[in-house]
């Protein structure tokens, strides 16, 4: 139980006090340790793509050839192909079917939109497994060919949620007196919601693109199942040559991927601050974060 | 609060706006997962396909055969293992970035989702490198002289909670980080005043009213990693079978579908009674935080 | 037909017979297979402009992609990669339907054929079939090669560190005497491999599907597991290599690849005693193949006895064809791990497990992993 007794700057410390002091020093040891933790094995991953030698581990000089052997080699290349084609198609998707969502369930009774929302958490909560081995079965029964086409798919069902609750994110923080206004001035509603509302959910359907193209673009359990003919996506591609251990070509790609993504990233950021108040972009942000290690991880 | 409704934006509207993707979650959402409800209840062919014969079987298989039992259990022991080493890891971080940070906050969140933003499967493999018996680690150590012989880490249940804690960790401190930022600094004040150490504040005040911020944290880690079906598979190596690797390995190389979906259903519903037990405690939860 | 193969592994004629019967249905003249009926060409068109293979990791050299596509330039090839013979099939009957040419195992020749998945082999388009060593032409699990054609063969063993264990001969010090190299074995990631060595292990056949027998296996994977590091079918060359891995289950054409590193490191490759599988990976074509003619022109070109050579570099795996020893280095040849003396493959086996004992070898499975 807390006491009421005056605060002690100075002077003869107790054990509570003592172990007090202590606390900022730890909290920081800490916090640096959890970061190293999660930098190092990218920085890992980075150093080693400029390993001349071709055994990780054992540094042998910088060198650019890595690269090379990855952008000549077709396999990859075929790959990049694919999964290019399938984030791209999937962001498409995903955007306008996830914003349109959000906005939709705003203007919904109370029923449907719990309806929805159910679905909405349901494809991001259910494991990718389940969903991938479902997937997979019910392409198989229609009779539909495994390929580009039944992985875009299956990404998009994920993807949509994922924009859905990011935009609608940005769609609870935002001033509804604009929408009436242009209701009021005579705006037909695809007139407002084209030149109001849109406009104004701009910075999180950017965001919400970016990170269902992202997405999309390292899946591996659900392309594993759902994929076909060629239709071998670079994290296929990329699982199939690190069964034989972690190559420098690997290492390579990751790093090309990371540069990339991180790229889009910090774009989409940029263009978020300058449209967005702090507070959205802070809130944009979690979303992003949230869903990404969501994701990644699922 | 209640919203006023659009005056010229209409109920109607709201389902035209939602059809799309309704459709969507409708045709390759609900009825996938309906096709494996149905295909639990059917009989396997000889090397995969399915015989449309209605067959019971497939759930008792799941309860009678200890082996499977054992996976569920396993499973989740994992998953409760590395909810619970999330948490421990993510409490200070997110506690700092929350109090600490200060403009610098910004940067400290962009910088905890960075590393996420490689591709998922060269960085858990990149863990194959730094834990490998001859890798960067064993090398330090054994330069340092803390190491003799092998690091012998690697394909083990420790290197699989490492996994976990390394890629579900934001899942963990993001809702940690919201709920402390929340929380509101003149409880903390208070008992700085009324004369309470740090420590005293910190596990009096700051964590039970955190406490809906690591309920939902540990949702966010728990759910998906009762399917996790990557990290085990990478840095497991033969220690780790999860329920996750059953159900990819009953359609990848046993061929059965039907117990394969069976698992599926399984899965699902043990998780939907999870989410309710989640939604139970966190009531509670909220009202000893409004008691307090 | 040429016989200087069995002539460079000195095999006596008894010996020959021997192999012959393992690997198929009994021997059969060199011109049978090369006039095997199959699909008129008359029904297969002119060569299409797309070809897709789906094969397993690393296991067609790149230079032969390279030599193929420079000949036919106007065909674009793909290739997909699968990690089992399981994986692949459990692709190709979930609908998978733009794959040409795949490569199965023989048991798995035989499976596919009773689903129907294959298409029947036009050997008039396969005119370097000729070089394929009698031998090989009419092999159980697919009478009169109508439907594969041999790829390349091998046993699966295990192999160790020499550096770290003492030597070891048979599956009984594999599975029993595990406490030497605690966490730091693997096994192949299938069902019918690690059971089958257990069954070995006692004496039993590979193709056991007594239950008694089967259930003794059961017993001894079960002690084992506790010392088992990693259950996996690729991935061990390197860990070998590195040391994660002292002993492992697998193929003899990895560990060959592991002693052909400089420097190399101290692995040894053993057949055990018992005996093992004997197996022979195929080329086919599948029934929903889109473009036959381009998938039987690669295999073809394959089957060049200068390819084979070039193959057998990459792969370290035997091939069925004497017309490319004379191509292939002499330590290749020679190497009693590619081509093993007769004392080593006479006890051998091939897969041959019904479905009844695949269920029960999956169940045995997953019970040894999730122990």
């Amino acid at each position: 139980m807390v006491t009421a007794r005056p605060l002690q700057k100075s002077g003869p410390a107790d054990r509570s006090e003592r172990m007090g002091r202590l606390f900022e020093p730890a909290l920081r040891t800490w916090t640096a340790l959890v970061y190293a933790f999660l930098f190092l094995p990218i920085v890992l991953v980075v150093i080693f793509s400029f390993n001349a030698s071709r055994l990780v581990a054992v540094w042998s000089g910088f060198s650019f050839k890595w690269y090379g052997t990855a952008w000549t080699d077709p396999s990859i290349l075929d790959a990049l192909r694919v999964s290019l084609t399938v984030a791209l198609v999937n962001a498409v998707l995903a955007t306008v079917f996830g914003t349109l969502a959000a906005i939709g369930m705003q203007r919904v009774g109370r029923r449907t939109r719990t309806a929805f929302e159910l679905m909405v958490y349901g494809t991001i909560v259910t494991p990718e497994i389940v969903i991938a081995i479902a997937s997979l079965l019910f392409f198989v029964t229609i009779n539909v060919d495994l390929g580009i086409p039944t992985i875009v798919i299956t990404h998009v069902v994920y993807n949509t949620s994922i924009v859905a609750l990011i935009v609608r994110a940005r769609l609870v923080g935002m001033d509804r007196t604009l929408d009436e206004a242009a209701a009021d001035l005579g705006a037909t509603p695809l007139q407002t919601l084209w030149r109001v509302t849109i406009p104004l959910l701009y910075p999180a359907i950017l965001a919400g693109a970016l990170l269902a193209f992202t997405f999309s673009f390292d899946d591996f359990v659900l392309t594993f199942f759902v994929s076909g003919a060629s239709s071998t996506t670079l994290p296929l591609r990329i699982f199939s040559m690190l069964r034989f251990g972690v190559s420098p070509v690997v290492n390579a790609i990751a790093t090309v991927m990371l540069v990339v993504t991180l790229t889009c990233i910090f774009t989409a950021s940029l263009i978020v601050r300058r449209h967005a108040r702090g507070d959205a972009e802070g809130g944009l942000l979690l979303a992003a974060a949230r869903s990404a290690s969501q994701r990644e991880v699922a | 609060m209640i919203r006023r409704p659009l005056k010229l934006v209409t109920a109607g509207a709201g389902g035209v706006l939602l059809a799309p993707a309704g459709v969507w979650y409708a045709a390759f959402f609900v009825a996938p997962l309906g096709f494996i409800l149905v295909f639990s209840f059917l009989t396997s062919a000889d090397y995969g396909g399915i015989e449309y014969t209605f067959n019971l079987g497939n759930y008792p298989q799941l309860l009678t055969h200890p082996i499977y039992l054992r996976i569920f259990l396993n499973t989740m022991g994992m998953a409760f293992s590395g909810t619970l080493l999330c948490l421990l890891v993510g409490f200070p971080l997110a506690y700092f970035l929350a109090t600490r940070a200060g403009r610098w906050k910004n940067l400290f969140l962009v910088m905890l989702i960075v590393p996420f933003w490689t591709s998922f499967l060269t960085r858990t493999y990149a863990w194959l490198i730094l834990l490998s018996d001859n890798g960067p680690l064993a090398h330090v150590l054994r330069q340092a002289n803390l190491l003799h012989g092998d690091l012998g880490f690697l394909y083990t249940y420790k290197a699989v909670l490492m996994g976990v804690v390394y890629n579900y960790l934001p899942l963990m401190i993001f809702p940690l980080y919201v709920s402390l930022e929340r929380l509101d600094k003149r409880l903390i004040e208070a008992a700085k005043d009324l004369g309470a150490g740090r420590l005293q504040t910190f596990w009096r005040i700051t964590v039970p009213l955190t406490t809906p911020g690591i309920l939902t944290g540990c949702l966010l880690v728990f759910i998906p990693l009762t399917g996790e079906y990557v990290i085990p598979a990478i840095l497991g190596g033969a220690k780790s079978y999860m329920i996750g690797n059953l159900i990819g390995d009953e359609f990848v190389s046993a061929h059965d579908w039907a117990f394969g979906s069976a698992l599926g259903m399984a899965v699902i519903v043990l998780l939907m009674f999870l989410i309710a037990v989640y939604f139970r405690v966190a009531r509670r939860a909220t009202t000893a935080e409004m008691s307090l | 037909m040429s016989m200087s193969r069995l002539d460079a592994t000195d095999l006596s004629r008894r010996e020959f017979l021997e192999l012959s019967a393992l690997t198929t249905g009994g021997l059969v003249l060199a011109a049978c297979g090369a006039s095997s009926p199959g699909t008129a060409s008359a029904t297969l068109g002119p060569i299409e402009s797309n070809l897709s293979i789906y094969n397993w990791d690393q296991y067609l050299s790149p230079d032969t992609l390279k030599q193929f596509q420079a000949k036919y330039p106007n065909l674009k090839v793909d290739t997909a990669t699968y990690a089992s013979n399981e994986d692949m099939l459990a692709k190709i009957e979930a609908g998978a339907k733009g794959y040409d040419v795949v490569v199965p195992t023989g048991y798995m020749v035989e499976i596919m054929i009773r689903k129907n998945l294959l298409r029947t082999l036009d050997f008039g388009q396969l005119p370097n079939f000729s070089h394929v060593d009698s031998t090989f032409r009419n092999p159980g699990y697919d009478p009169n090669s109508k439907h594969s054609v041999p790829k390349d063969w091998g046993t699966t063993g295990f192999g160790y560190r020499t550096d770290k264990l003492p030597p070891m001969k048979t599956w009984k010090e594999f599975f029993n005497n595990a406490s030497q190299f605690k966490g730091k074995v693997s096994v192949l990631d299938g069902a019918t491999e690690v059971v089958g060595m257990a069954l070995k292990s006692h004496g039993f056949s590979y193709n056991s599907d007594k239950d008694s027998e089967l259930s003794q296996a059961r017993d001894t994977l079960l002690k084992f597991k506790p010392f088992v590091a990693k259950i996996a079918s690729s991935g061990y060359k390197e860990d070998l290599t590195t040391g994660n891995l002292w002993m492992a289950m697998g193929w003899n054409g990895d560990f060959e690849a592991i002693q052909g590193q400089t420097p190399a490191p101290p692995v040894q490759y053993v057949v055990p005693s018992e005996g093992a599988e004997l197996w022979v990976d195929c080329w086919a074509i599948l029934a929903s193949a889109p473009h036959p003619v381009a998938a039987h022109t690669f295999i073809n070109f394959l089957l060049d006895p200068a390819v084979q050579a070039q193959e057998i570099q990459l792969t370290y795996y035997a091939q069925a064809e004497s017309d490319a020893l004379a191509n292939i280095p002499a330590a290749i040849k020679n190497d009693p791990i590619i081509y093993p003396p007769a004392s080593v493959l006479q006890p051998l086996e091939t897969r041959k497990a019904t479905p009844a004992g695949q269920k029960s070898r999956d169940q045995i499975f997953a019970e040894f992993k999730a122990a």
